[in-house]
């Protein structure tokens, strides 16, 4: 990574990192991660203070769910509208937004609505909106680059810190412990295993908001495939090749057409997932209501409590030192991995076939991740819950049993083809 | 701006909506086919109200008419139903028979005149090319005014609940409603017959407690990130004037 170390600072809870970031952008978003209350206090803290424009200190600023930082619906437009504060003419203009589009390997996804970007495809096209920027920007906040970005992307992140370096201009990096570390977490524990056998028949998604009619509109097909596999699994694939829209069709959370079977352990059963963004997932539900989703929350906090005291006991063998725990008292509320715990307990009450973790390492350190992930596996598979991680880390190469890369070939400006193909002495029928 | 072709449909859908939309205005049409039915419904009121939503479908789908339906209903959940227990409740002490015939017409006569108007005012509302204007307003150089700013902002905010925060809570409702499912299908005959008085008590006031939290879950990710956005948009260049255009040239 092309970083100085004084650049970058870090921190060892995911919400004094946010605090941090609020603080560089003014207070500008509000803690939604502090409960609803703290979340209308922020908003008319905002409201009285009028908007402190931050023009005077030109900044350009990448959030960690780097969607907050964009003002518009599509790439295009995001980029238009940056390129317009620095162009005022139309073809250097648009030759400009041509070469940042195919640099930054956006071209394809030029008119898509932001929401049907994957999390990495969004974090390039905030990196393309920084290096437009830095023609008049003099300082570059970044905040936890490291999670959705996939390594082959990572070049795109290094040219634009040197961008700015090279220019003598304030680069800051907020990053939680260990974030950008790549090294492999090894597997002491030996891990038990559950057969999981999945397959797609014909299946179609929809790539669409429900307002929308139905010309010009894209979609995403999943090439039939008969996946074996050996949990825990690892999704592994560059960003927007549809690891993501793969967990939702398994979760049965997106419409879509064709058919799935999930199989494990010899059982027909039915996928559970945490999303990529937990927090947008929560939909600010505290703890207590979090666990009530469940029609058994005295089984929630059971399980709850069970992962807990692995994560603990995990935890406190790796580093020694229970202050690494990863849980605070912070605006009398419970931290991100506490709601990350609750929300595995819930979904593992509802005995499902397999749980899908979207980039489960987001919002928390190397530590905890690793403690956290291994805590859920040993749980899950003593009640024969199958686990797949969709992560871009290196970290879990060790600790899975089997892995699954994806591929993606482009049909036209807006439809795309997912393939999948399983790793290691694993085959694929097709 | 628009592409000829699509310029032409949008002109076109407009002008069908307009039409349909007019007795909604004008209410002429309503004084003169006021047979009832019922108290409160109308044989016009009905028939307006199937060709208006027989509009919406025909213009523009059965997934935009599905996503009214839905809206205007929830919508009347708490405005009839609500609103008729508040109402009711207020004048508890003089409830009466006259009470009921008085008060409950013009309920029915609201509830018909939601599902008239709040599918029209949607579906009208998802075929204004808001995409195309806003890609029309980023390609101009002479600068964007403060109104067009506004304009931007709105339409920000309005894309942001159509495109993220609404698909991202009901993909959050389906993927939880594995829940129930695996609990009703857990339990044993005897026990579901047993527990189906108290699943319809748990039902409906887990039913309250999602209603109020999607509405204010709803309400929060809708604005949290408008004051950014409003900085961004703030930061695109002014529009300049006549003069400042011809003194460049």
């Amino acid at each position: 990574m092309y970083f100085k170390p004084k650049m970058v600072q870090y921190f060892g809870y995911f919400e004094e990192r946010e605090e941090a970031f609020r603080a560089e952008i003014m207070n500008l978003i509000p803690r939604k991660y502090a409960g609803t209350k703290n979340f209308w206090i922020d908003m008319k803290t905002i409201q009285k203070d009028e908007l402190v424009i931050l023009e005077d200190n030109c900044l350009s600023y990448i959030a960690a769910n780097p969607q907050d930082a964009l003002a518009f619906n599509t790439p295009s437009q995001v980029i238009r509208a940056v390129l317009l504060r620095g162009y005022n003419k139309s073809n250097v203009y648009e030759k400009e937004y041509r070469t940042v589009l195919e640099k930054y390997e956006l071209t394809n996804n030029e008119n898509q609505p932001l929401y049907t970007l994957s999390g990495g495809e969004k974090v390039k096209l905030a990196i393309a909106k920084c290096f437009i920027m830095s023609n008049y920007s003099k300082r570059l906040i970044i905040s936890s680059p490291f999670s959705w970005l996939a390594h082959e992307n990572m070049h795109m992140l290094n040219t634009l810190i040197k961008v700015y370096a090279n220019e003598g201009k304030e680069v800051k990096i907020l990053a939680l412990n260990g974030e950008n570390d790549d090294s492999i977490v090894p597997n002491n524990a030996s891990n038990s295993q559950l057969n999981l056998h999945i397959q797609f028949e014909n299946v179609v998604l929809q790539l669409k908001s429900n307002i929308e009619d139905d010309d010009n509109q894209g979609k995403a097909i999943i090439k039939n495939a008969d996946l074996n596999l050996k949990s825990p699994c690892l999704f592994k694939g560059n960003n927007g090749y549809g690891k993501s829209l793969v967990s939702f069709v398994l979760s049965k959370s997106i419409k879509y057409d064709g058919n799935v079977t999930i199989i494990c352990d010899g059982f027909i059963g039915f996928g559970r997932m945490i999303f990529q963004d937990v927090l947008a997932q929560t939909l600010l539900r505290s703890f207590s209501q979090l666990s009530k989703t469940s029609l058994d929350p005295e089984k929630v906090m059971k399980i709850y409590n069970e992962i807990l005291h692995c994560y603990k006991t995990i935890i406190y063998d790796t580093c020694k030192n229970m202050d690494f725990i990863g849980f605070k008292d912070l605006y009398g509320q419970k931290t991100l991995l506490e709601l990350k715990i609750v929300m595995v307990a819930c979904r593992l009450s509802s005995s499902p076939s397999v749980i899908i973790l979207d980039e489960p390492e987001w919002g928390l350190t190397k530590a905890s991740s690793v403690a956290l992930i291994k805590a859920i596996i040993k749980v899950a598979h003593s009640q024969e819950v199958a686990i797949i991680i969709i992560s871009h880390k290196k970290w879990w190469d060790k600790i899975v049993n089997s892995s699954v890369s994806f591929q993606k070939k482009i049909l036209d400006s807006n439809s795309f083809i997912i393939e999948m193909n399983t790793e290691g002495s694993y085959n694929v029928k097709k | 701006m628009l592409k000829n072709n699509r310029m032409i449909i949008w002109i076109l859908k407009s002008f069908l909506f307009a039409i349909v939309f007019m007795p909604s205005f004008t209410l002429y049409f309503n004084h003169n086919f006021n047979e009832e039915i019922i108290k409160g419904l109308t044989y016009w009121k009905l028939l307006y109200c199937s060709i208006a939503i027989l509009t919406v479908y025909i213009l523009t789908g059965s997934r935009v008419l599905i996503l009214c339906l839905t809206a205007v209903s929830l919508l009347s959940i708490s405005v009839i139903f609500f609103g008729s227990i508040i109402s009711c409740l207020i004048n508890f002490s003089s409830i009466s028979n006259n009470y009921i015939f008085s008060y409950s017409p013009r309920y029915i006569s609201l509830l018909i005149n939601m599902y008239t108007v709040v599918p029209l005012a949607i579906a009208f509302m998802s075929i204004l090319p808001f995409k195309e204007y806003e890609n029309y307003l980023l390609r101009r150089f002479k600068g964007i005014s403060l109104f067009e700013k506004i304009l931007l902002i709105i339409t920000r905010v309005f894309n942001h609940i159509i495109y993220y925060v609404a698909p991202n809570i009901l993909r959050v409702i389906k993927e939880e409603k594995r829940n129930n499912d695996i609990y009703y299908s857990a339990n044993l005959v005897e026990e579901a017959t047993v527990k189906n008085y108290q699943s319809i008590r748990l039902k409906f006031r887990k039913l309250l407690i999602v209603f109020f939290d999607l509405s204010l879950c709803s309400i929060c990710f809708s604005i949290e990130y408008v004051p950014l956005w409003v900085l961004e948009i703030s930061n695109l260049p002014s529009k300049k004037k006549f003069k400042e255009i011809k003194n460049e040239r």
